[in-house]
């Protein structure tokens, strides 16, 4: 086996075993026979130093996404990972989107001149005006919105545009973050919220490759639905920080996510057999980043000695933690166990007289 | 036969184009739809083979036979009926369209010249 054939079978393990087993051996010859050349020192070259090419990566990637996560006419195990990946890029775009009505509740009080305690209008009165970071994190707020709004309506070339340029965001606050770090001004623990975020940000933005050509339009009533709860609801803690002094509060947004995601599974282990297979996958695969941004957050507050919040966030927090791990391995358990099996190859069958 | 109205992939379009006249292997399709589209359409090895998966699975396309060149498995297509009506259907749906289109270019004047609102 030349090194190009190997780098080439080494690309397709991208693709399930079932259908490998059906199409490895035709794909590597049609591949093979597409970079054949004539000329004896190039073929030679190939075979020992060639490479597929970038766009021959990106078909067999694509193939991949399609058949893994499969969509209308795929086997039920590729379809339920097709639709669980779908919700947790659904959800993770629609909490990026909260982030911007809790942000414009609270200033939207402010200039309101509604009611604050005086140790808020105090806090407030000190603090500088907002900065350009205040100001692109509500631009990259509607961003996300808008990116969720789209996938909802079915426009998902737009909404990958718009969850990219979200990303963008991202990007540029964890290498300020880097910078300020490197110039000696912030510890290094201030890298941990930012680069967080852009984890979960690039994982939301990559899952938007399960919404195909095959993949089932998004059920618009139920997503605008949560969208219109999901903005009420956040205001609450928005403005609840406010009415409070600073160090009082126990609402921090690690912690909303976490309460969220454990009542989502005490609801699903409480009668699996009435929750979708996918919905149920779906709670696992997000109890990752929702406990990624709660022990970030913790260690955070560590790092700065609890300066900016009280005892009980913290402690709340380690229960919270503690909690979604105890409820994500029986979640986990149950959902593997519901999932169907991975199909069996099934070669396409060959009329045996034409065979030579 | 129940034909689906919904309309091919473009790339799925050429493949079964490809197929029209002869049986061909992997390669030889993507050498026939490179002619066929005048190299505008240059399909991945990753491509053709998630397009002929779907043919086969859809019952457009089926394997006619398997040959084995230099060692390497070969496995030719063909068209089914199915596939020809297909096909037939997707020609005739395009044609319109470009009959539509025809008829509406060629009514069109530049808006100094005036038209309806």
């Amino acid at each position: 086996m030349s090194v190009l054939e190997g780098r080439y079978r080494g690309v397709l393990r991208l693709l399930p075993a079932s259908y490998r087993d059906v199409w490895e051996e035709e794909m590597v010859a049609t591949f093979l026979d597409s970079v054949a050349t004539d000329d004896v020192d190039e073929a030679e070259y190939l075979d020992e130093f060639g490479r597929p090419s970038w766009s021959e990566v990106g078909s067999v990637v694509t193939l991949a996404i399609q058949l893994r996560l499969g969509g209308h006419d795929a086997p039920p195990r590729a379809f339920v990972w097709g639709e669980a990946v779908r919700t947790v890029g659904l959800v993770g775009l629609l909490t990026f989107a909260l982030a911007l009505p809790m942000d414009l509740a609270q200033l939207l009080w402010i200039a309101g001149g509604l009611p604050l305690p005086a140790a808020t209008r105090e806090a407030l009165a000190g603090s500088p005006p907002p900065d350009l970071w205040a100001t692109a994190w509500i631009a990259a707020g509607a961003l996300w919105l808008v990116a969720y709004l789209l996938l909802v309506m079915d426009r998902r070339r737009a909404s990958l545009l718009l969850a990219l340029l979200g990303l963008g965001f991202a990007v540029g606050q964890a290498t300020v973050a880097s910078a300020e770090l490197a110039a000696g001004r912030a510890p290094a623990t201030s890298l941990l919220t930012p680069w967080i975020l852009l984890l979960i940000s690039v994982v939301v933005v990559m899952t938007l490759a399960a919404f195909h050509r095959q993949a089932p339009p998004v059920r618009r009533r139920p997503w605008l639905l949560a969208l219109a709860v999901g903005a009420v609801l956040s205001c609450v803690p928005g403005v609840l920080v406010l009415m409070q002094p600073i160090d009082m509060s126990v609402l921090d947004w690690p912690g909303l996510l976490c309460v969220g995601w454990i009542v989502a599974a005490l609801v699903h282990l409480a009668d699996p057999a009435r929750r979708a297979a996918s919905a149920s996958l779906a709670l696992v695969l997000l109890c990752a980043p929702v406990l990624l941004s709660r022990i970030g957050s913790l260690l955070e507050y560590l790092a700065t000695g609890y300066q900016s919040v009280a005892p009980l966030t913290v402690s709340l927090g380690i229960v919270e933690a503690v909690v979604v791990l105890a409820l994500a391995i029986p979640l986990a358990v149950q959902t593997m166990r519901r999932l169907p099996r991975p199909p069996v190859a099934a070669v396409p069958p060959v009329p045996t007289q034409g065979r030579r | 036969m129940e034909v689906s109205t919904r309309g091919v992939t473009e790339p799925a379009f050429f493949v079964l184009t490809a197929l029209a006249d002869a049986p061909r292997h992997g390669y030889g399709i993507l050498q026939e739809v490179g002619e066929l589209s005048e190299g505008r359409v240059r399909l991945k090895v990753g491509t053709l083979y998630g397009v002929l998966e779907r043919l086969v699975g859809e019952g457009l396309v089926e394997p006619d036979r398997e040959e084995i060149h230099q060692g390497r498995l070969r496995r030719y297509y063909r068209l089914t009926e199915r596939g020809s009506d297909s096909l037939a259907a997707d020609i005739e749906r395009q044609s319109a369209n470009v009959r539509a289109a025809s008829v509406r270019l060629h009514a069109w004047r530049p808006a100094t010249a005036g038209g309806t609102a």
